[in-house]
């Protein structure tokens, strides 16, 4: 007799700490015979006898880092090749923003710190963030509780081929300090081309290579379905 | 042009008067605004007494409508062709934008709100919207399939239903087979 889903209901529910006689209780209601019940207890005490003699082995992960999908040296002169490209369109018009030639050199000289102080790496339960130059922050996001993960390109991506991968959950933004710029290049519609690392409930890496960031976002999704916390927050 | 199939969307289609309807949404606000500033210029213009300026206006304006719905079109029709979502067995995946591409990516699980919504032109052609959105802001702005039909707005709706709260129901007393 084929038993697989009973089966698998008296493991979750062992899971889930119900006992013996609720499980039965629970299973008569919804219509099952006794004697399916109890042979399902029988196979399952089976099963678990073999399982405990038997040692299956532990699932290793691999730590996945920046050094695995690194930000590349583009991103550095992301922001300078922007600013230049608009200071040269609005020079045309006959305008010139003196602000966004004074920003060029805090760029090129402050971009290298920031990426060469910006780790992540995929451990055990948790995504770890680090980053910071003066200021340093280091930022745990359990896989379990990311909302949702988006792959997106802006112009200047999709030229060079880069991608920039956000990884999102639902934390207020205003506890966790929210990079407020004196001002945003808001080049393609919703992020300025220097967003990076962990800004109220957005962790951003950007400049990975657009295969990259499609092997990372899969690791994400894998990890995110493993480590799913038990309460849902949907209320559907 | 190729357009990016999924199972998802060979199931329920995007209708092509979607591309309509984006074209006229987005023209209509440029033609008020070049017919304002065209208004604007007239009245200057007539107090100078040039009626032929007044007529050249008119001329500039009509070419260039033109030309902006022309280029409006081409590039609605290739933001249909590209629109991409599927429904697969975990995540909802949504993939828009022909220049500037987002892919968002949303588990199940983690979907809080299913609606449908249709603006006045929506009513006008018979589109729907359908918003699937987690907790964060930017999957509202970029979890929702626009431009879908009656039939196909509703199957999506019912199918998303059903998954997401299969999904989230953690008792799941399996069902006896009929002796």
């Amino acid at each position: 007799m084929n038993n697989t889903e009973i089966i698998e209901f008296i493991k979750s529910e062992h899971a889930n700490g119900q006992s013996h006689e609720e499980i039965v209780n629970s299973l008569l209601g919804a219509g099952w015979r006794k004697e399916d019940i109890d042979s399902a207890f029988n196979t399952l005490n089976q099963v678990t006898s073999e399982v405990l003699t038997s040692n299956t082995p532990k699932v290793v992960h691999n730590v996945v880092t920046e050094k695995d999908y690194p930000i590349s040296v583009l991103w550095i002169f992301k922001a300078p090749i922007l600013i230049i490209l608009v200071s040269i369109i609005a020079f045309f018009f006959g305008y010139y923003f003196p602000f966004l030639l004074i920003l060029l050199p805090v760029y090129l000289i402050g971009n290298p710190f920031i990426r060469n102080s910006f780790h992540y790496s995929t451990e055990d339960k948790f995504f770890l963030l680090k980053q910071g130059v003066l200021s340093k922050s280091v930022r745990n996001l359990p896989y379990g509780v990311i909302q949702n993960v988006v792959v997106k390109q802006d112009i200047f991506d999709r030229v060079f081929g880069i991608a920039s991968l956000v990884v999102e959950n639902a934390v207020q933004p205003g506890d966790v300090k929210s990079k407020q710029k004196s001002f945003q290049l808001d080049w393609g519609k919703t992020s300025a081309p220097n967003d990076i690392g962990s800004s109220g409930n957005k962790v951003s890496i950007p400049g990975l290579k657009k295969k990259d960031a499609e092997a990372f976002k899969t690791i994400i999704l894998e990890r995110m379905k493993e480590y799913e916390i038990d309460d849902s927050q949907s209320g559907l | 042009m190729n357009i990016a199939q999924s199972k998802t969307r060979t199931e329920f289609p995007l209708s092509t008067k979607k591309v309509i309807k984006k074209t006229i949404a987005s023209s209509l606000t440029f033609t008020c605004i070049s017919i304002i500033f065209w208004m604007f210029t007239a009245s200057t213009i007539v107090l100078t007494k040039d009626s032929s300026a007044f007529v050249t206006g008119l001329v500039i304006l009509s070419v260039l409508v033109t030309v902006y719905l022309l280029l409006t079109v081409l590039y609605q029709m290739w933001y249909y062709s590209v629109y991409f979502y599927d429904l697969t067995d975990d995540y909802v995946i949504i993939r828009k934008g022909p220049i500037t591409p987002t892919e968002i990516t949303i588990p199940y699980e983690r979907i809080q709100d299913v609606y449908v919504d249709q603006d006045i032109l929506d009513r006008i052609f018979g589109l729907y919207d359908v918003h699937f959105s987690s907790a964060t802001v930017s999957s509202g702005l970029a979890a929702h399939i626009d431009g879908l039909e009656k039939k196909a707005a509703d199957g999506l709706k019912e199918k998303m239903l059903k998954t997401v709260s299969e999904k989230i129901s953690k008792r799941r007393v399996p069902t006896p087979p009929q002796y």
